[in-house]
């Protein structure tokens, strides 16, 4: 029951990637490596929730985990990174998190508002300490490589 | 040969379609700089953020020109940023003349995206699948898919009739509220939470969270600020959008 489950989900996240994909006019090319991205990132963000990490570590292995993947698809098929990173990062945007804090908001609850809002930043914020580690290393490598 | 300024003209479109296409500052700049190193120049500078672009180019009997280009209206199409990458590296190895590469940048900056009429069929299945991601049943991600439909629709109407930014992700925020609380009223959908939360996808601001994190770590402080920004007020906007009808309808 629960690996059925797993492969739905699974199945989700490619799908909303792919039709992200659509959505930003990615070349047609590109399209099954962006859906591919978002399946790998979910994979990780399931799996590490499942053995016991906290949701925004979880959420900062998958991120980096889709960086990695999204620069090597650039390379492969020599087109910008972001075409790649931007729909795979798609399922992991806290958007529970962002609606949660509206709706206490609304209900004038304060505290509330501000502990989800805290716990959606940080989410926000493990995605995007995960790009940047990846990137600011590609670009020492890039480097490296221009000099030898 | 091509003078300086037929290079800094063809710098300038290429630098053109690609920031009103949604690519970072730095990539913008770096092609610019790349295409005019095909020259013989004794100095190529550029400088773009995401509102303007400006270069300047000397050439060896120090006669400088200096272009600037205000970028108003921006629209996402990861495509033509694709096209123009790949054209700035064929236009280093190629010899084009001055027309040759015009044309080809002309024609990628009147290329079709996807159909119009397929948009709102991904956008609904984005909606549809990322509300059984965050964990709705079947029957939320079927009237999800009816949200996404129209809010989508409604969104591509909006951006046709070049409505400012502001005003079409409030409205796209109250109207993915208004549909998803009519579909829970009719008993299609079951948990209106859910819903809402996998409609929003459609709109969130990928691209410009992307681009202002990729732009800080290159450097650009000010365009990484500016997208931040970007970024943040648009998840603000669309909250108050659907904050709106979700109080006037409780």
């Amino acid at each position: 029951m629960l690996e059925k489950s797993l492969v739905f989900q699974l199945i989700s996240a490619f799908i909303v990637s792919f039709s992200f994909a659509i959505l930003t006019n990615s070349p047609r090319k590109s399209l099954l490596y962006c859906g591919i991205n978002g399946m790998c990132g979910w994979l990780v963000n399931l799996l590490l929730l499942r053995f016991g990490f906290s949701q925004i570590l979880s959420v900062f292995f998958a991120a980096l985990s889709i960086n990695v993947l999204s620069e090597i698809f650039a390379r492969f098929l020599k087109n910008p990174v972001p075409i790649f990173l931007i729909p795979g990062l798609i399922p992991l945007v806290p958007g529970a998190g962002m609606y949660n804090t509206m709706t206490a908001l609304l209900k004038s609850q304060f505290e509330l508002a501000i502990k989800t809002g805290m716990q959606t930043l940080l989410i926000a914020g493990s995605i995007a300490v995960a790009i940047m580690i990846v990137t600011s290393f590609n670009w020492v490598f890039k480097t490296f490589q221009r000099k030898s | 040969m091509m003078s300086s300024k037929q290079l800094i003209e063809i710098a300038l479109l290429a630098g053109e379609i690609m920031l009103t296409n949604g690519a970072e500052t730095h990539r913008v700049e770096d092609t610019m700089v790349r295409i005019c190193s095909k020259g013989k120049l004794r100095l190529a500078e550029s400088f773009v953020i995401p509102t303007v672009i400006v270069a300047t180019v000397a050439d060896e009997n120090n006669n400088l020109v200096t272009v600037s280009k205000r970028i108003k209206s921006r629209t996402i199409d990861l495509n033509k940023i694709s096209l123009v990458n790949q054209f700035s590296r064929d236009f280093q190895t190629h010899e084009y003349t001055y027309e040759q590469a015009i044309e080809i940048l002309n024609k990628i900056k009147n290329k079709k995206g996807y159909s119009f009429y397929l948009l709102p069929f991904a956008a609904a299945l984005v909606c549809c699948f990322s509300t059984i991601l965050f964990g709705g049943k079947i029957r939320d991600a079927i009237s999800a898919f009816f949200v996404g439909f129209v809010t989508q629709t409604i969104l591509n109407f909006m951006n046709f009739k070049n409505f400012s930014y502001f005003i079409s992700y409030i409205i796209g925020g109250s109207i993915t509220a208004l549909i998803a609380l009519i579909t829970v009223n009719l008993n299609i959908g079951i948990h209106l939470d859910k819903i809402i939360i996998g409609s929003v996808m459609i709109m969130t601001p990928g691209v410009a969270i992307t681009n202002a994190i990729r732009d800080t770590i290159a450097g650009d402080l000010l365009s990484g600020v500016a997208r931040g920004v970007e970024a943040f007020l648009i998840a603000v906007f669309i909250a108050t959008g659907a904050g709106i009808t979700l109080s006037l309808f409780r």
